[in-house]
């Protein structure tokens, strides 16, 4: 017995329909012109070498809370927060009347190869934070760390923990040896010292295909045979190659950095585990006592859920809040429920605190 | 973006089909994704429409050699020397060696996950599940292989044969590119 039930006739009809609108898609993509890095009007309004701290213009009447500093990961580029005005998580908190920074960390090159994760951790970081404070009048700031920059994020709190008043981590890995985590179970095999030694930074081709290669028939063939589906949508083609062009932009990563972090972090798990020391001072998690909302999402391929659950356990604060997003490690920014919800809930949550 | 030699060998090609991506669909799909897409849809629909009446698995069987080379293809493209240093006399023969073994052993990997999602692939066509809806259309059919790769390869790649295959596939890498640094005199 087969399920294959496939009338010959309408199977040459679907594979021609197929072909051309594949091609019609990808010839009307071409004329596509996707530069921009995110939509809402912005100043940088510090610098401190390639790092960039930028504040975006007011959309709404201020909603008297503190400057909320959004850390990004050093993996990727971070105008995948504000990618289009439809789908911009930062649009949606300058809605609800929040003052929003963003660290943009740059494009490392051969000249940074020796920056170190205290330089990042502490020195950037906190030098962003120092100018909001200064420039806002205020003692702390509310914090807002994604994914690696949410484990940065952590770090920093538990190191200065009177400069962060809230404290938000979005898809977030904490543990980072959990079963489901495939990118964990790979990098623990790696000699990363000896491949920081040998190519100085990491090329972000390579994390790129990493990442590409934990799903990689849904994020390769299934992902382009798509185009067929939405030839005749320009609205979805433009969106379609504004995250082709997010996936693909990929900064190399400091060398030193980068071994830091997989050591430390995937190899030895020490967030986790103790033992974690950054710029020479111990990193425990447990001084971080400010309020805590965790955001993860349910289908998270890259940081699972049980890589970021574990925070509620780790850390003294008090006032600790999980977030379940049903979706996954993109959706989580860009899917149109992701819009209506995550704002909402950062928002609200920060009033409440 | 960085120099594309600063990456995997096998890197630049990969990233490079991105970049072309929609020149070469637009012209003439056949060796990125979108032509592979493109190839499964056409080769599968010959195949279906004659399938539709005849026996199953056997006929499927019969692109199972095709879709194996083609995704491995997809995932171990060839590699890429520094030419200047392509020389075996010049190489280290102990890192090319190696590199060669390193790349069998990942091969052998995805040939095998290859196999075992057709395997999946068939027995999904050819249930005795009444229960399950009848397969309509090449695009059901489609998404059904995708859904048996996915399967195949996650229940490979958390292994520690995956894990350790592909580790040293780069560790091998990384001492052919220390290889073929500029020797001091």
């Amino acid at each position: 017995m087969t399920r294959l039930a496939i009338d010959p006739a309408r199977a040459a009809a679907e594979v021609t329909d197929f072909c051309r609108r594949l091609a019609a898609g990808a010839q009307r993509l071409a004329a596509f012109d996707v530069r921009a890095e995110g939509c809402s009007a912005r100043d940088a309004v510090f610098r401190a070498e390639k790092t960039v701290l930028w504040r975006y213009r007011p959309q709404a009447a201020n909603a008297g809370l503190p400057p909320l500093v959004i850390c990004y990961a050093l993996v990727n580029r971070p105008y995948m927060m504000d990618l289009q005005p439809d789908r911009s998580l930062i649009r949606g908190l300058l809605a609800r009347g929040l003052d929003v920074y963003l660290i943009d960390w740059g494009y490392p090159d051969a000249g940074d190869r020796q920056l170190a994760l205290d330089d990042y951790v502490n020195r950037y970081l906190g030098a962003c934070i120092d100018h909001v404070c200064g420039a806002r009048g205020a003692a702390a700031i509310n914090l807002l760390g994604v994914c690696q920059g949410g484990t940065m994020s952590l770090c920093h709190t538990a190191l200065h923990p009177e400069r962060v008043r809230n404290l938000v981590t979005m898809v977030t890995p904490v543990d980072f040896q959990t079963d489901e985590n495939l990118l964990s179970t790979w990098v623990r095999k790696v000699d990363v010292d000896r491949m920081v030694e040998v190519l100085g930074n990491i090329p972000g081709e390579l994390l790129n295909a990493t990442f590409i290669s934990l799903m990689p028939l849904r994020l390769s063939v299934q992902k382009y045979a798509g185009i067929a589906d939405i030839a005749d949508e320009p609205e979805a083609l433009a969106n379609f190659l504004r995250m082709e062009r997010w996936i693909h932009d990929s900064p190399d990563q400091a060398g030193r950095a980068f071994a830091e972090f997989i050591r430390w972090f995937f190899q030895e798990n020490s967030l986790v585990r103790g033992g974690l020391a950054i710029g020479g001072q111990p990193v425990d998690p447990r001084r971080i006592t400010c309020p805590l909302l965790n955001i993860y999402a349910s289908q998270d391929h890259l940081v699972p859920p049980s890589a970021s659950r574990p925070l509620a356990a780790l850390t003294g604060s008090r006032d600790y809040t999980a977030f379940e997003f049903d979706g996954g490690h993109i959706g989580i920014y860009v899917s149109r429920r992701a819009q209506e919800v995550l704002p909402r809930t950062i928002a609200q949550w920060l009033e409440r605190h | 973006m960085p120099d594309a030699g600063d990456s995997l060998p096998w890197m630049p090609a990969w990233v490079e089909v991105q970049r072309k991506l929609l020149d070469q669909a637009a012209k003439a799909p056949g060796g990125d994704y979108v032509g592979i897409a493109a190839d499964w849809w056409r080769l599968f629909g010959t195949q279906a429409s004659s399938a539709a009446t005849a026996t199953l698995p056997a006929d499927l069987e019969s692109l199972r050699t095709l879709f194996i080379d083609r995704y491995r293809q997809l995932f171990t493209p060839e590699i890429a020397l520094d030419p200047a240093a392509q020389d075996p006399m010049q190489s280290g023969a102990a890192v090319v060696m190696r590199w060669q073994a390193a790349t069998r052993r990942i091969g052998q990997q995805i040939a095998a996950i290859a196999n075992d999602a057709f395997r999946r692939l068939s027995a999904a066509l050819a249930t005795n599940d009444a229960a399950l809806p009848p397969i309509t259309s090449l695009r059901e059919l489609h998404e059904l292989w995708i859904e048996c790769g996915e399967a195949a390869y996650a229940a490979a790649a958390h292994g520690d044969e995956f894990a350790d295959a592909q580790a040293e596939l780069l560790s091998a890498w990384v001492e052919l590119r220390a290889d073929q640094r500029p020797r001091r005199p």
